[in-house]
């Protein structure tokens, strides 16, 4: 399965994109301008996404940077770099969105 | 593992560096290996050993310098996107008879080949760009 | 160095290729950009054209990607490449297989004929199994 990257905030239709082509057994990782997908008011989207049991990562250093500690949906789990690596060994590709 | 990584964007105007070089970190904290950096589009600008950011800023050049000294890692800039950068070593500021090279000795001047060498031979390959 | 491809860890799910030769992956390039605007097109292009002399590639095309296929391009004014005929070669080169979606096209109000090649348009749930079925996925 694949692992996608979205690096892009809601504004852009990255995510969009990314939500309609990741499958079942994908996982998404939002880094950079993307944890914003996965915050507070910004995330109808990666709820959609959460509800359908694909799992919802976020890199940590991201979101502490950007003051959305407090503001990330439920059910997005923080990562440092190392769980990314992980995650990336787990999955058989990676796809970029932005 | 092995990891090709793919930069694909140019320091301090995006973060795709930055995240990269993150990402290049924990491959060989983890205990993986790093078979390639392969820095394309504007990528090619890591290699600047010009750059010269504030210093209480990270110093991405000498971030990827560290990364490749200590740890072996190759750091390949596209040839074809750092000539049209104004990215050349010592051999490609000659042949074009350019004043000066700016491409650090430890980043490596190589065709695309090596991007899909990379790959190919790599468990993994991951982009970064914006 | 790395040391001689193939040697090390077993080759990853979907290669076939014995130990002592560099696993045969196939590669999907994604083209996601507008042409012109920024320069990923055209750097893209050329990685596709270097990947056909190694191994299997096919192309997709998403969002305003597809504008990189439109035809009656002229940049003669812009003075910059027109690297949409560049597409026509493709072929020459062993690269067959162009993919778009349908939405995409239908979003910007295009068609086949529209377009200087002609790609395979595919729903979005083809689009999920193209996307798996390849080793490796390089975006540009």
């Amino acid at each position: 399965m694949i692992l996608h990257t979205l690096n892009k905030s809601p504004e852009h239709a990255a995510l969009g994109r990314c939500c309609e082509t990741i499958a079942t057994g994908d996982v998404l990782v939002l880094l950079e301008d993307g944890v914003y997908c996965g915050s507070a008011g910004r995330d109808r989207q990666v709820g959609e996404l959460l509800a359908q049991n694909i799992a919802v990562y976020a890199i940590n250093a991201d979101v502490q940077a950007r003051g959305l500690a407090v503001r990330m949906t439920r059910g997005v789990t923080l990562i440092d770099y190392e769980g990314f690596v992980q995650l990336c060994t787990e999955q058989a590709s990676s796809k970029r969105w932005g | 593992m092995r990891f090709t990584i793919v930069v694909q964007g140019g320091p301090y105007t995006s973060q795709a560096s930055l995240s990269a070089w993150h990402f290049a970190r924990a491959v060989v904290a983890t205990g993986h290996e790093i078979y390639r950096v392969f820095f394309y589009h504007d990528g090619v600008y890591n290699g600047n050993s010009l750059l010269t950011p504030p210093q209480d800023e990270t110093d991405l050049h000498m971030a990827w310098c560290t990364l490749g000294r200590d740890h072996g890692c190759e750091l390949v800039v596209c040839i074809a996107s750092a000539l049209r950068r104004g990215m050349l070593d010592d051999g490609e500021a000659r042949r074009y008879e350019k004043p000066l090279a700016n491409l650090n000795k430890l980043f490596i001047v190589s065709g695309l080949g090596q991007l899909i060498d990379g790959a190919i031979s790599a468990d993994r390959t991951v982009t970064f760009g914006n | 160095m790395p040391a001689n491809p193939g040697t090390q860890n077993a080759p990853s799910i979907g290669t076939t290729a014995g130990p002592a030769e560099r696993p045969n992956k196939t590669l999907l390039f994604v083209q996601s950009q507008a042409p012109h605007g920024t320069l990923y097109g055209q750097e893209g292009l050329d990685a596709i054209m270097m990947g056909s002399a190694f191994t299997e590639c096919a192309v997709l095309f998403v969002g305003d990607g597809i504008y990189q296929l439109l035809a009656n391009q002229d940049t003669s004014l812009l003075a910059s490449r027109n690297y949409s005929v560049s597409y026509r070669a493709l072929a020459d080169y062993g690269v067959e297989k162009l993919y778009c979606t349908e939405a995409d096209l239908q979003q910007r109000g295009l068609t086949v004929a529209d377009l200087v090649v002609t790609p395979c348009v595919i729903d979005s749930r083809a689009l999920q199994a193209l996307m798996t079925s390849f080793d490796v996925i390089l975006d540009f």
